[in-house]
């Protein structure tokens, strides 16, 4: 059944699957003195979508967080590298960033699965793109491509939390930002994943003063970059999901560069047998 | 002379009866529709392709229907790390290309690295043989040098529609395709040491050999170029206009130039290769 919900996907996404009851009759009918009784051996009714044990369920949060800014000329995307599940620590060292094209890249947030497919084939589109226009793909083209790949998954969505950052035609950087399935919307930073609640605040307060009608535009990367590395090691500090290193990528006219970025990284300092050895 | 067989009357060419359809094999056991294919290859403008240790390069010449048009492009990316030059059925050879970039797409996608070229062509040799075998279906109409560099080092491997494919060192296809293979014959043995550069004039003295009488420019020559370190990528128009300058530095038209004591620098030795006894017709200026 549809909704007519202005709620986000991922609200109906977590909750909405698997959570609906399900009663199902089991028995046989019989006819008792002509008349037809439906005989009602048991009510079997199906746990509801937080109860459901030894289910498979095929979504799995993997934590994390990304940023984006848009500069005049510029843009920064930032990822932690950490890859979770609940409590435990999967990775420390996965990247959420890929590259697209010269001026454009992708960062996302949730499941490690959905993100590493939903890029790699991103890239195939991209390499598609390439052949037929001899060219490489606009960043609003880019947009527009990332949109209609998650709504081509409609009824099984990528568990991926989109943000697309580049350069534009004329140069200017912008940000664009994802639900589930696709629908998007141009952004002058953006924010996504396990501590985004955390960042979204810090980056209202200083990109636009404190109400969000007057945009402005970064204008240097190094401004940029600097409250990106303070906003993500503030992330780290209250959200477990969150933390090890930050990737970052910033897209300037010239090309881009990568920069890895210690964050807390939540590990005891202990000698090991090794050390000891030593 | 006719003749009178079960009552039909059979011409002298007993060709016309066993050509009908790819599921017919003449007495000589021939399929002569895969024949006439490879004969639509030679009606094709002509390609060259050549490899060394390092790299490997497709030379095609482009063809114009018309002064006022464009010219029908003939080397085609198929991946980052293969190209091909087609000749023939141009359309049949976009099919290929379509179907070859999208194998290479979804390699890459599966296994996270280049096509392997060998299997590459074999696939496509497949393909090429499933369309010798019906009874509506023909073969394709188009022949291909594909030059390609993978982790075994350099390729060029030609295709044909008769699905046999071979690799070569060196090789031309299409249209008076014969003097640039007896210039290739004379001269591959110097090419696995040669660098990119003798390898472009190479190329483009084979086209010369072949194409001699057409002005070659920057408009009707492709060039394609793979190898170590280098993804493959066409010539843009200024390379193509500096090698091509080379080449008519090297190689005199008939009327006589004037001697230029500087005519030779950085490629001295290229001047070895050029073997005047092969090509009588063209004089070399007095030393």
């Amino acid at each position: 059944f549809f909704f007519n919900d202005t709620a986000t996907t991922e609200i109906y996404t977590r909750s909405l699957v698997g959570s609906v009851r399900c009663v199902q009759e089991t028995g046989y009918q019989r006819r008792v003195h002509g008349i037809q009784i439906f005989h009602r051996k048991r009510m079997e009714s199906l746990p509801s979508g937080k109860e459901r044990k030894g289910e498979f369920n095929p979504y799995m949060d993997n934590g994390g967080t990304v940023v984006a800014i848009a500069g005049k000329n510029f843009c920064v995307l930032a990822g932690d590298t950490r890859c979770s599940q609940g409590y435990t620590l999967l990775s420390r060292n996965t990247s959420k960033i890929t590259q697209l094209t010269k001026g454009a890249a992708i960062a996302s947030s949730g499941m490690r699965a959905d993100i590493a497919k939903f890029h790699k084939t991103l890239l195939m589109r991209v390499k598609e793109y390439e052949f037929k226009f001899h060219k490489e793909p606009s960043l609003d083209a880019l947009a527009h491509l990332v949109s209609k790949q998650l709504y081509s998954h409609r009824f099984f969505p990528f568990y991926s939390f989109n943000l697309v950052a580049g350069l534009d035609s004329k140069g200017v950087g912008a940000v664009y930002g994802y639900d589930a399935i696709g629908s998007f919307d141009k952004l002058v930073y953006g924010a996504t994943g396990s501590g985004s609640q955390l960042v979204v605040p810090v980056l209202d307060n200083q990109l636009c003063g404190h109400n969000k009608i007057q945009e402005q535009q970064c204008e240097s990367p190094v401004i940029a970059k600097k409250l990106m590395l303070d906003i993500m090691n503030s992330c780290a500090e209250r959200d477990i999901y969150t933390g090890d290193k930050v990737e970052l990528l910033t897209i300037g006219k010239d090309g881009s560069e990568i920069d890895y970025q210690p964050l807390r990284a939540d590990q005891q300092p202990h000698t090991t047998l090794l050390d000891t050895q030593q | 002379y006719q003749r009178r067989v079960h009552g039909i009357v059979i011409s002298k060419m007993w060709r016309n009866l066993y050509d009908q359809s790819c599921s017919t094999w003449s007495p000589q056991g021939r399929i002569f529709q895969i024949d006439y294919a490879m004969e639509a290859v030679k009606q094709g403008s002509i390609s060259i392709g050549l490899r060394s240790d390092t790299h490997s390069l497709i030379v095609g010449l482009k063809r114009s229907p018309h002064e006022m048009a464009g010219y029908q492009e003939k080397v085609f990316k198929v991946d980052d790390h293969v190209g091909l030059a087609m000749s023939g059925l141009i359309v049949d050879g976009r099919l290929i290309v379509k179907i070859l970039r999208n194998e290479c797409l979804t390699y890459k996608t599966l296994y996270n690295s280049a096509h392997p070229i060998g299997r590459m062509i074999t696939k496509l040799a497949s393909k090429s043989q499933k369309k010798t075998m019906g009874e509506r279906k023909r073969p394709f109409g188009v022949g291909m040098l594909i030059a390609g560099y993978d982790e075994l080092g350099p390729h060029l491997y030609q295709t044909s529609p008769n699905a046999e494919y071979y690799e070569y060192y060196a090789f031309s296809i299409g249209a008076k395709s014969q003097p640039a293979k007896t210039y290739l014959e004379k001269n591959f043995k110097s090419f696995p040491t040669a660098s990119l550069d003798n390898m472009i004039l190479h190329g483009l003295k084979a086209l010369k050999a072949s194409e001699g009488e057409i002005e070659l420019t920057f408009k009707n020559v492709s060039i394609g170029i793979v190898g170590k370190d280098q993804p493959f990528r066409l010539l843009t128009e200024e390379e193509l206009k500096k090698n091509l300058l080379l080449l008519h530095q090297q190689q005199p038209s008939a009327e006589p130039m004037e001697v230029k004591p500087q005519l030779i620098h950085s490629n001295a030795h290229l001047i070895n290769t050029f073997d005047a006894v092969s090509y009588p017709h063209l004089t070399l200026p007095p030393s």
